[in-house]
């Protein structure tokens, strides 16, 4: 289950992080780019530690710069020339426009990130089986099989070293042979199995009328709330996003923010920091508990 | 129960040619952030509902359900056997394998969950709705060409197109969420550049799914004709 933001219900955080990236994915103003970046980048350290900065640094910024560069060299709108090489026009636009759009991916990726850690299989799962009790049948069936099949192929590995065929080394042809004959091995024992499944399936009574699911999630006050207040961000954000013009062609006009968008912004950046403020507030609760006793 | 599965399917469809190229009429209007990405998945979503629904109200045995659930698990679960190989990627083979085996629509559903799947497990990225299409249809396509095919054990013949699905379908489909990840300025060089610089990568998969098809196609069917007269599954049906 988990606590704090992670222990809240599937759909209010999985509504939550359909909201940031919608936002961040369709925003283009450096200011609300920002926010976003800022907010999931902290996010994510909370939820992740000092992973994170090893991720930012080796997968996010080279990708960043990559875009960047991508987009410098094959992108040539803008009216402020940089320099010219055999005709054609290398813009300042271009290079901020690239800029831009590498900080939104890194954001979206970020907020990925946090995805990933927040709403894991089950939770998907869950979802899903809401509107599709088979597809998400198959889903769990699929997630429960697959280290079951790993186990049978170290298995199978073990017997075949045991009667002295398995090849581990050496030519790539024998090795290839020998992990081919595994992966039959591996199938035949695979649908079997299978077999075995379905008939223990239909002997406790799958696919009769009136059978209901087991739920673990409860919607709370809390999960209503967040959900709502998801809902609201969204709304805010492409208002804001459309009131706020940052245009980087022909040449780059970016709006600063007039009073009642910056109050949409402190909005946003709140509904952002909702799963940190969540998380901390539950940690001190926690804390303080543990304090009296 | 067939005509309600039948109005959900058609109502479905209906719902797509309806709300895509509204989503694009929408996008073109409104988004002037030339940043296609959330369109795409958008439209990605809307196409992918119809096989599900199809799927989710067909009839279908419960061992039938275990079997396509057991294949998906293989086809994500053999990148662990041939680790040795970094480049051997059996799952699109076995996809393909199982599609022909079923038929399209549990093609689509295998494709596209072994992609979900997969991902559930190595984390989602940006681009899982794009490899859940692009898989999905390259099942669909081989289902529909060779379930009722005679030539279906023509091992030739069904590696060969798999490959070329798997570099045409899967590969295209996959690198269009490069080019929405990388390009901000849609004109024929950038683009082109981006399809251009995922061909490398590409043509190692469809050849080695080409090659694995080759292989373990007979087998396979082999396999699925025993546990056709061994327990009465695998009835092929549409």
């Amino acid at each position: 289950m988990g606590t704090g933001f992670k222990g809240m219900h599937p759909a209010s955080t999985f509504v939550f992080f359909v909201f940031t990236f919608v936002f961040s994915m369709l925003t283009s103003h450096p200011l609300l780019l920002g926010i976003s970046f800022f907010c999931a980048f902290i996010y994510d350290v909370k939820l992740r530690g000092k992973r994170v900065v090893s991720y930012f640094f080796t997968a996010l910024l080279p990708l960043s710069v990559l875009i960047a560069l991508f987009n410098f060299l094959f992108s040539h709108y803008g009216v402020t020339v940089l320099f010219e090489i055999r005709g054609i026009d290398f813009t300042l636009e271009s290079l901020i426009y690239g800029l831009i759009f590498s900080v939104k991916t890194t954001a979206t990726l970020l907020w990925l990130d946090c995805f990933n850690e927040i709403v894991t299989g089950d939770k998907i799962i869950y979802l899903f089986g809401r509107v599709s009790p088979k597809l998400a049948l198959v889903v769990s069936m699929v997630l429960r099989f697959i280290p079951l099949i790993r186990a049978q192929s170290e298995d199978i590995a073990n017997a075949e070293r045991g009667i002295g065929i398995a090849t581990e080394s050496g030519k790539l042809r024998g090795r290839l042979r020998s992990t081919a004959r595994r992966l039959s091995v591996l199938v035949s024992w695979t649908l079997e199995r299978g077999i075995d499944t379905s008939d223990s399936m239909s002997a406790r009574g799958y696919g009769l009328r009136g059978r209901t699911s087991y739920n673990s999630y409860v919607f709370s006050v809390r999960d209503a709330a967040v959900l709502i207040l998801s809902v609201f961000a969204t709304i805010a954000g492409m208002f804001v996003n459309s009131s706020l013009t940052a245009s980087y062609n022909p040449k780059t006009e970016i709006d600063l923010p007039d009073a009642f968008s910056l109050v949409l912004m402190l909005f946003l950046a709140f509904i952002m920091l909702l799963p940190i403020i969540t998380d901390l507030r539950e940690e001190r609760k926690w804390s303080i508990s543990k304090l009296k006793s | 129960m067939q005509s309600k599965s039948a109005r959900l399917t058609i109502l479905s469809v209906l719902l797509f040619l309806v709300l895509a190229p509204l989503t694009l009429m929408l996008s073109a209007k409104y988004l002037d952030s030339r940043s296609y990405y959330i369109p795409a998945v958008i439209i990605i979503l809307l196409s992918v509902i119809p096989f599900f629904v199809f799927f989710e109200n067909r009839k279908i045995k419960s061992s039938e359900i275990v079997i396509v659930s057991m294949m998906i698990a293989l086809a994500v679960a053999s990148r662990a056997v041939f680790a040795f190989v970094p480049q051997f990627k059996p799952t699109c083979a076995i996809v393909i394998v199982t599609a022909i085996a079923f038929g399209p629509n549990v093609g689509f559903v295998t494709g596209s969950l072994s992609m979900l799947v997969s991902n559930l497990i190595f984390g989602q990225g940006m681009f899982t709705p794009f490899q859940m299409l692009g898989m999905g249809l390259v099942g669909f396509f081989c289902g529909l060409i060779f379930t009722k095919s005679r030539y279906r054990t023509d091992k030739l013949i069904v590696s060969i197109t798999g490959a070329l699905l798997c570099f045409g379908v899967y590969g295209l489909i996959a690198d269009t969420c490069s080019v929405l990840m990388f390009v901000t300025d849609y004109t024929r060089e950038s683009v082109m550049s981006i399809f251009a610089s995922g061909i490398p990568y590409n043509a190692i998969h469809a050849v080695t799914t080409g090659i694995i098809l080759f292989f373990i196609n007979k087998p396979m069917t082999d396999k699925f004709t025993r546990l056709r007269v061994k327990y009465g599954v695998f009835e092929i049906e549409n």
